[in-house]
């Protein structure tokens, strides 16, 4: 059985339809891309997986469960958990405050109340993972743009997810922190069942095994890389014919 | 590297300037006030009960309380009740049992909400207890339905508009415009006596300290470090699976339960409660304090209530009509100048004055921890 599963899933948003009979399964354990050019609906499908944006028409199941009448938080904790494109950590508190709230989302009110005096070891090795432990005790907002997406992936990985929805983990990083960012992803990966949003089309040919593309809120085609690239139609709508002009 | 002395005399900074200032307040006041004075300043310290409150619920939660006059009002109230049954039943040429207006509303008996605070335990419990519940009910309907930032003050100040329509237009069950007042005895005692008025200004210094550590506890927590996260970025939280409703409910109706006990405590001290002490411009007045003193910070709003309503005194005392362009110029040069307040102004000057000494260390600390009791 999939883990989640999309089926026939319509967005509008008054006259204009955002997501038109999106059909989606993804397996265990499986890493998707998703590509399209800019207004394909790429992040109103990932808003519409946690609670963001509500169904017009159509179902998401995920795990067996119904995710379409259950409100942000309840989907997060069913294991479904994103990353946004402008990132958005908390800058008034430390990194390693922003990684602990990730993580004690699931303690009683009343375990919330307690003092916390040291930081649990899951927050500590998540920290270690991203490469912030230098940073743990400095406020978020010190941090550089590409910090701040490991930092959301770090909290991302504290809440335990079964699925991660990353929304342009590498959009304005540098070619260094792209590598960085790529070899975690990897490393995440072994692990974890992915979907990544991504435009960079040479971080996908270095990081994607299969790629699924949509356009005007349909899905195009889904493949392996090299399939979906030679593609004439994904040339045609993503590529604009001229495949040398990819990478933006 | 510091040694180990220094190193603790800094950890033990803030208990130490927290205990002095609790032994000052204790014993060294009551010494050098004559009565007055020192009744007035039990007063202020209801309203800095009030402002820990109000620092609580806006300075952390980002929840603009626009009507904690209400909530105060509650309090005072519900204190007020039993102490005007209080004086009904010690005074001997009463023979109806009735409060004196009620008698004169033309009642002939005592209506059912007022029955059980012929009890003083009953009325110190409620003074608690409404207010955290209205405020529990007012909060989870609103925040459930996610309204927040100027519509949830708006919704404060219509809240306190409607409470006072009410109480002054059923002057038979609350007395009215006039509100409860004449209240010679508590449990027993003479309220008029000085040793009464120096044990309800220990009350409310000992009440005003605990709430203190209470909330500061609360702050620190991971509770706290969440109201943070909710206010910068409510809808980020729910990301992390984290539902606000109850998170910021908690801490309204925290916020309104210190502002209960502030009223409670305010009423035998003032011996007055009336509807123009705890309507909108009451209400305002609260968080102006609290504004002025700095929200971010516990100790910053108790300061800024202090200091604001001493200085409504003083200012009272020599020209009354100039108080009020004062207050308001106040505030605008804190808001355009120093958005965190005294507290922040404070934080300011002691970094600016321990730079050169501490140059390696990371940059300032945040304005949001509550720091060292000051």
């Amino acid at each position: 059985m999939s883990l989640l599963t999309i089926d026939t899933l319509t967005v509008t948003f008054g006259d204009f339809t955002a997501l038109d009979h999106v059909d989606l399964h993804l397996d265990e354990g499986q890493l998707l891309f998703l590509i399209g050019p800019n207004g394909a609906g790429k992040t109103t499908l990932i808003d519409t997986i946690t609670g963001r944006t509500r169904p017009t028409h159509g179902t998401i199941t995920f795990n067996g469960h119904t995710l379409n009448k259950r409100s942000e938080h309840q989907i997060v904790r069913a294991g479904i958990g994103r990353t946004f494109q402008t990132s958005a950590v908390f800058e008034e508190l430390t990194v390693a405050d922003n990684v602990d709230l990730a993580a004690s989302a699931r303690l009683r009110p009343w375990q919330l109340l307690r003092r916390r005096r040291t930081l649990p070891p899951d927050v500590i090795r998540h920290l270690d993972r991203v490469g912030l432990t230098d940073h743990a005790d400095r406020p978020a907002a010190t941090l550089s743009h590409g910090q701040r997406q490991w930092l959301e992936i770090a909290m991302l990985l504290a809440q335990n997810p079964r699925l991660l929805l990353l929304d342009e983990p590498v959009a304005g990083m540098s070619a260094d922190e792209r590598t960085r960012t790529g070899a975690l992803l990897t490393e995440i990966a072994a692990d974890h069942t992915i979907i990544v949003i991504e435009h960079d089309m040479d971080f996908l040919r270095r990081y994607a095994d299969q790629v699924t593309v949509l356009h005007e809120g349909r899905i195009l085609t889904h493949g392996d890389v090299t399939t979906v690239q030679n593609d004439p139609r994904v040339q045609e709508v993503y590529l604009g014919r001229t495949p040398q002009k990819a990478t933006p | 590297m510091t040694t180990t002395a220094p190193a603790l005399l800094t950890r033990l900074r803030g208990p130490l300037t927290f205990l002095a200032l609790i032994a000052a307040a204790l014993l060294l006041l009551p010494l050098l006030l004559e009565p007055f004075r020192l009744n007035l300043f039990a007063q202020y310290l209801c309203y800095a009960i009030v402002a820990l409150g109000i620092s609580l619920a806006w300075g952390r939660g980002g929840m603009l309380t626009l009507g904690h006059g209400v909530f105060f009002g509650l309090g005072a109230y519900a204190m007020g009740m039993h102490l005007t049954l209080a004086s009904t039943a010690a005074d001997p040429l009463n023979t109806t049992g009735l409060p004196q207006f009620m008698v004169w509303s033309g009642l002939t008996e005592l209506p059912w909400f007022w029955k059980p605070f012929t009890h003083p335990a009953t009325a110190i419990a409620a003074a608690v207890l409404v207010p955290g519940a209205a405020a529990a009910l007012l909060g989870w309907s609103v925040f459930r339905q996610r309204v927040r930032g100027a519509y949830f003050a708006i919704l404060n100040q219509a809240l306190a508009a409607a409470f006072v329509i009410f109480l002054i237009g059923q002057q038979h069950l609350t007395g009215g415009t006039n509100g409860l007042t004449n209240f010679p005895v508590f449990a027993g005692h003479s309220l008029y006596s000085p040793t009464a008025q120096t044990t309800l200004y220990t009350i409310t210094v000992l009440t005003l300290a605990a709430i203190y550590l209470l909330f500061r506890h609360v702050n620190n927590s991971r509770y706290g470090k969440l109201l943070i996260a909710i206010r910068d970025a409510e809808d980020r939280v729910r990301y992390l699976g984290y539902n606000p409703t109850w998170a910021k409910t908690l801490a309204y109706a925290l916020s309104a339960m210190a502002a209960g006990i502030g009223g409670a405590l305010f009423v035998p001290i003032m011996g007055i409660i009336s509807p123009s002490l705890i309507g909108v411009i009451p209400s305002i007045m609260m968080v102006l304090a609290v504004a002025i003193g700095g929200r971010y910070s516990l100790a910053g709003a108790a300061t800024g209530a202090v200091l604001i309503n001493a200085a409504e005194t003083t200012f009272a005392e020599t020209f009354a009509s100039g108080w009020i362009y004062l207050q308001g110029a106040l505030f605008v040069l804190v808001i355009a100048l120093a958005p965190h307040g005294l507290a922040g102004l404070t934080r300011q000057a002691a970094t600016a004055l321990t730079r050169p000494r501490t140059r390696t260390t990371p940059p300032a600390p945040q304005d949001t921890t509550t720091g060292s009791p000051a």
